[in-house]
């Protein structure tokens, strides 16, 4: 009879020992996140069409602000700088401006050039989309009529300030 | 009297066979987890990575809890999710902290050498920066369920 009660305690005392026991594992994990600065548009502007004058004055600027851009990026003391693909006809102005994302700001409007200008600085840590495109199309009495052309334009995000 | 010994040596042999009966352990380390792209707009690009398991017996019911050694960079997220074994529940992704959370609940008794997959995941906001590759510790504990 005793020595059941022994055995049942011990096996009690063993079991319940196990029963609070804890058993683990482990694994390392390594990891990283790159350098990331990316930009998109949300499409091509509709075509900018200078079709009147107030008499005395040079012919009425069209504006576009029917496009934006989109972009993430994870560094600091970035900019967007914007070019494009030709020189403009001699007596047209092709202008640009880029609303800024959160924290940075907008170098306002900015006449194109086949030479990059920045058109937003002190762009930071960011991740939006959204932010308005504007075109503005000029010419003068002197440009002449100009038949429809083409210019790409190039946002690119570059080390900053 | 005598049969006092022999009854020890049976408890020390029931003894030594729980020690193993309850068991987990992990099939090695997952690759490294690296965040390297984004969609412009969004934020950087979650990355994962299924190709470790973990192997559980357990002469309870248990669960498994998650933690790790030290915390994640600001902005930067580790989760894992345990598949579970036949009849226990998965509590899905869990974000690794320091603080231990249950990964796997109700596993039921007699479960044994069941293999079941371990999927990481990282992810991060534009905020967290650029984050040189760095390690964290999982721990992964085998614990009774009441």
């Amino acid at each position: 009879m005793r020595l059941s009660v022994i055995a049942a305690g011990l096996t009690s005392a063993l079991l319940s020992s196990h029963a609070v026991s804890a058993q683990s594992a482990t694994q390392v994990v390594t990891f990283s996140v790159s350098a990331i600065s990316v930009m998109s548009v949300s499409g091509n502007p509709a075509a900018m069409n200078i079709t009147t004058a107030t008499p005395g004055s040079a012919p009425t600027p069209v504006t576009d602000a029917s496009t934006s851009y989109a972009i993430t990026t994870n560094e600091t003391s970035k900019k967007i700088v914007a070019d494009i693909s030709a020189n403009m006809p001699s007596g047209l102005t092709l202008q640009i401006n880029l609303q800024a994302p959160t924290g940075a700001t907008s170098a306002g409007t900015v006449t194109l050039t086949t030479t990059a200008a920045d058109v937003v600085n002190n762009v930071g840590t960011v991740a939006q989309s959204g932010r308005t495109i504007t075109y503005t199309l000029s010419a003068t009495t002197a440009a002449g009529v100009v038949a429809s052309s083409t210019r790409t334009v190039t946002l690119t995000i570059v080390a900053g300030p | 009297m005598r049969r006092v010994p022999m009854l020890l040596l049976l408890l020390s042999a029931l003894h030594a066979t729980h020690a193993h009966a309850q068991v987990l352990s992990v099939s090695g380390n997952p690759g490294a987890l690296n965040v390297v792209g984004a969609t412009p707009g969004s934020n950087p690009n979650s990355v994962s990575n299924a190709s470790t398991t973990y192997t559980v017996t357990v002469i309870f019911r248990a669960k498994i809890a998650v933690s790790i050694n030290s915390a994640m960079p600001s902005g930067v997220t580790l989760s894992v999710t345990l598949a579970a074994p036949p009849g226990a529940v998965s509590q899905g992704a869990i974000a690794l902290s320091t603080t231990a959370q249950d990964a796997v609940k109700a596993i039921p008794l007699g479960t044994v050498l069941s293999t079941r997959g371990v999927t990481y995941v990282l992810s991060a906001t534009a905020a967290a920066g650029v984050v040189a590759s760095t390690t964290r510790t999982v721990t992964l504990t085998l614990l009774p369920d009441p």
